[in-house]
């Protein structure tokens, strides 16, 4: 066994216990994990699809609006770009931020709205190409409305994808680092108790057949003792009682301790 | 009109006639079109463009070309004709031909003074304006700070000077809006310039007519279709509309009262050269009016080539000059946009 | 400058003048012709000032419709041909029919002096055969003359024209130039009717 994927323990009984509750916490903290990994999955799949289909979206729409930027130019001459810069005080777009929560990840949100109000554009090309400026106008709007969620997607997204990864990777350590250490700090301790309990009924093995021994020596000291005696007269002596050195077997504290995954 | 122009006109400008006659022959035709119809680039078009009076004007241009650049050269290639012409003129058409130019001046001039109202460098918004409408003082047009100064500082020496003080006042300068000022001061323009052309007579005055009637009829009827539910009244949007036209005065009467495209049209069909136009178009779609009504000033344009001995064919000449700048700027854009399928939708054909 | 092609130059101001000049010489609007005084007056006028009128005429009337039509086809020949050089050397035709105009000019100019012959008038005054000659002369320089003028300013007219189609569309040259072969013609109708007219001149009996 590695001393390298344990924990520097002193293998006791207590820090057994102690263990054994830290990988129950473990355990139940990786299932928690996973499961909110798999959410975040979930959600990132859905995101990765919305981007895509916004951004195929967007691919043709921004080409609609070009298109009819070429037209309004068409219709209201080269100079009308000027016109329209010139003629902007504010935005009528603007865009509001927000927060939504998924799975306890915060995923900043935005969110586009136009400002409500006449314009002085609409009067813009009132000469020619009017209308060509006004779909020209729509276009763009739909385009900005576009990327405005697009940008919110991409941020969710990135966002996500974060939250996702320190996710995984605490799950991955969880399950690849934290467990099997405790594991092996556990099946470590265990072993390290065994071995102990093993030299111990061992020394107890030793020390009953010693004592064996010594009775049988007693025993046939006192046989001879007594044959001496009968040969000598029957001299009754009792056997010497087995001093306070005698022990009951150390095991039995061992045995009765219920434990389901021991096997003996 | 009474004949005597065949022998007098071309003691002064026989020659620019025929040297506009030649400009005109420089026109892309049919096939031309259908040539770069057929490119895939840009660079394409370029090659193909070279093939015509534009090469030396694009030949010499690097290979990443945008639109921009090939319309840019293309409006020098008239600029430069014109200016030609412009110094080789006589003074009546001289004049005419500054008349011709107003029309950009007028654009120019709103560019600039809604720049300078917009604090805006002055040599970026000289870059902007179009060449042709440039005047000597107009990059003095930035020293003011406000319309009134502007007025009495700058306009009053342009050409433009009657314009402003004959239809706008005090107040207005101040407080118009500038699209208004815009369509006002060109009101002032067309009617200015069809008196002009009614001065000098003859066949110019019978052809200017007939072309000057439809551009103001053209932009009555723009400007009904494009102030149909915006903030200007009735009465503002009657008198945006020049005294002179086909439709004057009872079809700008109805226009003025218009509220949807279905009453533009019962007002312009009325009008028996509109009817054709308008019986093109399908009740209740106005999107290919532009180009209908393009077609058709076109139309007019090239029938005019079709008399000798008077003004028109200059004039005539930077329209069908600037429909073409329009047509290629089109082409490429649909070729950049990759947006083929929709060229034939803008091309307005010359020949 | 008053515009030149005004009608008010070409015919109300020389009516105006004549109508004057009517006054004035014929004395009162009540005697409406004094035809006493016209004898009197054209009686007195030698033949050879009508003669020498319409030699001068003859030629000089040609040659400025040869010059004006010459003009007006140049200007414009010049101008296309700024782009289309190659209808230079075609166009010149129209330049050389306006040129032959003047030499019709100078032709009918040439046999018209030569009718011109010496005789003394008796008592100061011309016999009636030197009257017609002088009359005649000046009949057929004037017709002539004028016939070339109008000639010119057409084929001029014409010309310029010519010019301009054959830049454009080359086909159009030859159709153009049928149409300004008729319009020189109308010189020579001018021409005959000038040496038939001048034919019968006879200074004395």
């Amino acid at each position: 066994m590695s001393t390298q994927n344990r924990l520097p323990v002193v293998p006791t009984v207590t820090v057994l216990t102690m263990m054994k509750a830290r990988l129950v916490g473990a355990t139940k903290g990786h299932a928690l994990l996973k499961k909110k990994a798999d959410a975040l999955t979930m959600r990132f799949r859905q995101l990765l699809k919305e981007i895509i289909d916004a951004k195929e979206n967007l691919g043709s729409t921004m080409k609609g609006s070009f298109f009819a930027y070429t037209e309004a130019q068409y219709a209201a001459g080269d100079n009308i770009k000027h016109t329209i810069m010139d003629n902007v005080d504010t935005a009528v777009v603007k865009v509001r931020g927000d927060l939504d929560n998924v799975a306890g990840v915060k995923i900043p949100k935005f969110e586009s709205f136009v400002l409500p109000g006449e314009t002085k554009m609409d009067l813009t090309g009132l000469g020619r190409g009017g209308q060509q400026l006004q779909s020209c106008r729509k276009a763009y709007l739909s385009a900005v409305e576009l990327l405005v969620q697009l940008a919110n997607l991409q941020t969710a997204f990135l966002t996500l994808d974060e939250a996702l990864k320190v996710t995984n990777r605490r799950v991955n350590a969880l399950e690849n680092v934290v467990k099997p250490k405790l594991e092996n700090t556990i099946s470590y301790i265990k072993a390290e108790l065994d071995e102990l309990e093993r030299e111990e009924f061992f020394r107890l093995k030793k020390v009953q057949k010693n004592k064996q021994k010594r009775t049988a020596a007693d025993m046939a000291q006192a046989a001879q003792i007594a044959e001496a005696a009968a040969a000598n007269g029957g001299d009754l002596q009792l056997p010497p009682f087995p001093g306070p050195g005698v022990q009951p077997p150390a095991s039995s504290s061992l045995l009765y301790n219920k434990e389901d995954d021991l096997l003996f | 009109m009474y004949g005597f122009e065949m022998m007098s006109f071309n003691i002064k400008d026989g020659f620019l006639e025929a040297i506009v006659r030649g400009h005109r022959t420089g026109l892309l035709t049919v096939a031309d079109y259908n040539n770069l119809a057929q490119c895939e680039t840009l660079d394409d078009i370029k090659l193909n463009l070279t093939s015509t009076d534009y090469s030396q004007y694009l030949a010499n241009e690097a290979s990443p070309i945008y639109t921009a650049t090939i319309v840019e050269k293309c409006t020098q290639k008239l600029v430069n004709d014109w200016n030609y012409m412009r110094s080789q003129a006589d003074e009546t058409l001289a004049t005419f031909m500054d008349y011709c130019t107003y029309g950009h001046m007028i654009d120019n001039v709103v560019l600039i003074v809604t720049g300078t109202l917009h604090e805006r460098d002055v040599q970026e918004l000289l870059d902007k304006c179009h060449p042709l409408g440039m005047f000597d003082s107009i990059a003095t047009l930035a020293v003011a700070q406000n319309m009134r100064e502007l007025y009495r500082l700058v306009l009053v020496d342009t050409p433009l000077a009657p314009y402003f003080s004959e239809n706008l006042t005090h107040e207005d300068l101040d407080e118009m809006n500038i699209e208004i000022m815009r369509n006002t001061l060109y009101k002032a323009y067309l009617d200015d310039f069809a008196a002009y052309c009614r001065k000098l007579g003859g066949t110019t005055a019978e052809i200017m007519g007939d072309l000057l009637a439809f551009e103001t009829d053209r932009r009555a009827l723009n400007i009904t279709l494009n102030s149909i539910g915006t903030e200007l009244t009735r009465e503002d949007r009657k008198k945006l509309y020049s005294n002179f036209g086909l439709l004057y005065p009872h079809g700008h009467n109805e226009l003025a009262m218009a509220e949807d495209f279905d009453q533009i049209r019962s007002a312009m069909e009325k009008v028996p050269a509109y009817s054709g136009i308008f019986s093109k178009l399908g009740y209740g779609e106005s999107q290919m009016l532009d180009k209908l009504l393009y077609e058709e000033e076109v139309k007019k344009c090239v029938d005019c080539y079709e008399q000798q001995f008077h003004y028109g064919v200059f004039y005539a000449y930077m329209k069908m000059r600037e429909q073409e700048i329009r047509n290629i700027m089109w082409i490429s854009e649909c070729v950049a946009q990759d947006q083929k399928g929709r060229i034939s939708d803008g091309i307005v054909y010359l020949f | 400058m008053a515009d030149l092609t005004h009608p008010v130059m070409w015919f109300y101001i020389p009516v105006t003048i004549a109508w004057v000049c009517f006054l004035i010489s014929v004395g009162s609007p009540s005697r409406f012709i004094d035809y006493d005084w016209l004898w009197f007056l054209f009686r007195n006028m030698s033949p050879y000032f009508w003669a020498a009128l319409g030699v001068a005429l003859a030629v000089g009337m040609s040659i400025l419709g040869a010059a004006w039509g010459i003009f007006i086809t140049g200007s414009s020949l010049v101008g296309a041909a700024i782009r289309v050089p190659r209808i230079t050397s075609k166009n010149l035709i129209s330049v050389i029919f306006c040129e032959a105009v003047a030499i019709y000019g100078v032709i009918v100019a040439i046999i018209l002096q030569t009718k011109i012959e010496r005789v003394e008038p008796v008592n100061g005054v011309f016999d009636k055969y030197a009257m017609a000659s002088g009359y005649s002369i000046f009949g057929s320089g004037v017709t002539c003359g004028f016939a070339n003028l109008v000639c010119g300013m057409c084929v001029g007219i014409v010309g310029s024209s010519c010019a301009l189609s054959d830049a454009q569309n080359s086909t159009l040259f030859v159709k153009i130039l049928v149409v300004e072969i008729f319009g020189s013609a109308l010189g020579l109708f001018g021409v005959i009717i000038g040496i038939i007219m001048s034919g019968g001149v006879k200074w004395s009996a």
